[in-house]
């Protein structure tokens, strides 16, 4: 007994006898769709000759490219930063690994992982990238092709982009794409979301999941989360807190509040229950520590705060 | 452990950069191209979320593809951000270049007898003749092209 595939082949071939030819017309009745795409490959004129490539040394390739971009230490780093361990063997990577750009024989992506301070660097076309304590960042030594992309990890870092028209700069994180021609902006990477603040120029913001797209000009800013992409409509003076050192709240919501000390410590802020309580907070705070501004919220608005492995908690006052 | 992951998803090398080759027309971008992308889905671990690893892979290629063409377009303007990538890849000419990646996926033999029909326009008796088999064994090797066709499109979600 042959199969609906042999029955298959010899009606697109024009040789199916005429009782195979009803089998088939049967079975294209069932599976239209699927016999509409065997049709088309089965006939489309094409002039593509098949390639023939070297797997096995495209696969050494592969290896060589996964292992020069270091993915372990990458990981390592993250998860450092994410803790507050104070094991002396933990300060011994901390102090070794960071400011220390990598530079290996062969090696594609650099990797600037600063743990201490805010770290300034120019990339091969004169791109300016002013990186936060505390955050991580890939990057080639030079453009090659015919675009130029970096990997931001975590943390802030603010981007002046120097105009290529010709290679639109890409910024992969974790969350999805950021894609500029020349500007200035700043990007934030956080736990399960990236938030982007356009100073000057354009810049598109793509999941690569939802296959969602937006784009923002001056003075928005927009997420990039799991779900989806959304443009945030109240866009908040502190996108660059951590660049200026000053945090600004006037009539700030809890909202707000959250998503700025979010972004300016660098570590997840959560509130206790799914109803906000409506806060309009007022207030100018000049480098602060998280602790001080934490206090003067919780004072003023009735919060209470705890911190717990580098992420807080604020709930009400009961 | 890399070397699992390499091993799992070697075979789909070959057909992505005939597909990419079919997109961009340049054999070693595409062979770059796609390397990128097992580069990329290994070191952010695309494809443990991904039911169906070759789809992830396809359309990780295609979107890449679409993204050098941009770049290589000689006037990229801020409109051309605008558009959406989708638009590009007009889909009158989508089962031509799903068709190059069916293909390089077949086995050896059976690309060889599917080619010399489709592409040589040769008669099962001829590509008999000239491959020294028998008729019966074509009509097989066909089968089997049409089998590996069906299971790809499912695979792709295109049925």
């Amino acid at each position: 007994m042959e199969s609906i595939n042999s029955h298959l082949q010899k009606y697109l071939s024009g040789k199916s006898s005429s009782e195979e030819t009803q089998i088939v017309e049967k079975w294209i009745k069932a599976n239209p769709k699927e016999f509409e795409h065997l049709q088309q490959i089965w006939q489309t004129p094409t002039s593509v000759p098949f390639q023939d490539v070297d797997v096995s040394q495209a696969m050494l390739n592969v290896e060589k490219e996964i292992n020069t971009t270091s993915p372990k230490s990458k990981r390592n780093v993250r998860l450092l930063i994410k803790r507050t361990v104070a094991a002396a063997a933990v300060i011994t990577v901390l102090i070794s690994s960071s400011l220390l750009i990598q530079n290996q024989n062969q090696k594609k992506m650099q990797s600037v992982s600063n743990l201490e301070i805010v770290q300034d660097l120019e990339l091969s076309d004169g791109t300016q990238i002013s990186l936060n304590k505390g955050s991580s960042l890939l990057y080639p030594k030079s453009f090659s092709r015919g675009y130029r992309y970096v990997e931001l990890l975590s943390g802030n870092a603010f981007f002046e982009v120097s105009k290529d028209p010709n290679k639109p700069f890409v910024i992969h994180t974790p969350h999805g794409q950021v894609k500029v021609l020349g500007t200035s902006f700043n990007v934030y990477v956080g736990e399960d979301k990236t938030q982007v603040y356009v100073k000057t120029g354009k810049v598109e913001l793509e999941n690569e999941q939802t296959n969602e797209k937006i784009q923002l000009l001056p003075e928005k800013a927009g997420s990039i989360l799991p779900a989806g992409i959304i443009m945030l409509k109240d866009v908040s003076k502190n996108f660059l807190s951590w660049k200026t050192d000053c945090l600004k709240f006037e009539n700030a919501g809890l909202k707000e509040i959250m998503e700025s000390l979010e972004r300016h410590y660098q570590c997840p802020v959560r509130f206790a229950t799914a109803n906000y309580p409506p806060i309009q907070f007022n207030g100018v705070f000049e480098a602060p520590q998280l602790s001080e501004i934490l206090e003067v919220i919780g004072i003023t608005c009735h919060l209470e705060y705890k911190i717990l492995n580098k992420e807080i908690l604020l709930s009400q006052i009961q | 452990m890399m070397s699992d992951y390499l091993q799992s998803y070697k075979d789909y090398y070959g057909p992505l950069c005939n597909y990419a080759f079919a997109i961009i027309q340049s054999l070693p971008d595409a062979e770059d191209l796609v390397q990128d992308v097992f580069v990329d889905c290994y070191i952010n671990q695309r494809l443990k979320e991904v039911k169906i690893a070759e789809r992830y892979l396809l359309r990780a290629v295609k979107f890449s593809c679409y993204d050098y063409l941009k770049k290589r377009e000689s006037q990229v303007s801020l409109d051309s951000i605008n558009s959406d990538i989708r638009d590009t890849s007009s889909s009158d000419d989508e089962p031509a270049k799903v068709y190059t990646y069916i293909t390089a996926s077949l086995p050896v033999k059976t690309r060889q007898v599917f080619l010399m029909h489709r592409e040589r326009g040769l008669t099962y008796k001829q590509i008999a003749e000239e491959l020294n088999i028998s008729i019966k064994t074509v009509e097989g090797q066909m089968s089997r092209a049409i089998k590996i066709s069906r299971r790809i499109l499912k695979n792709l979600d295109l049925i």
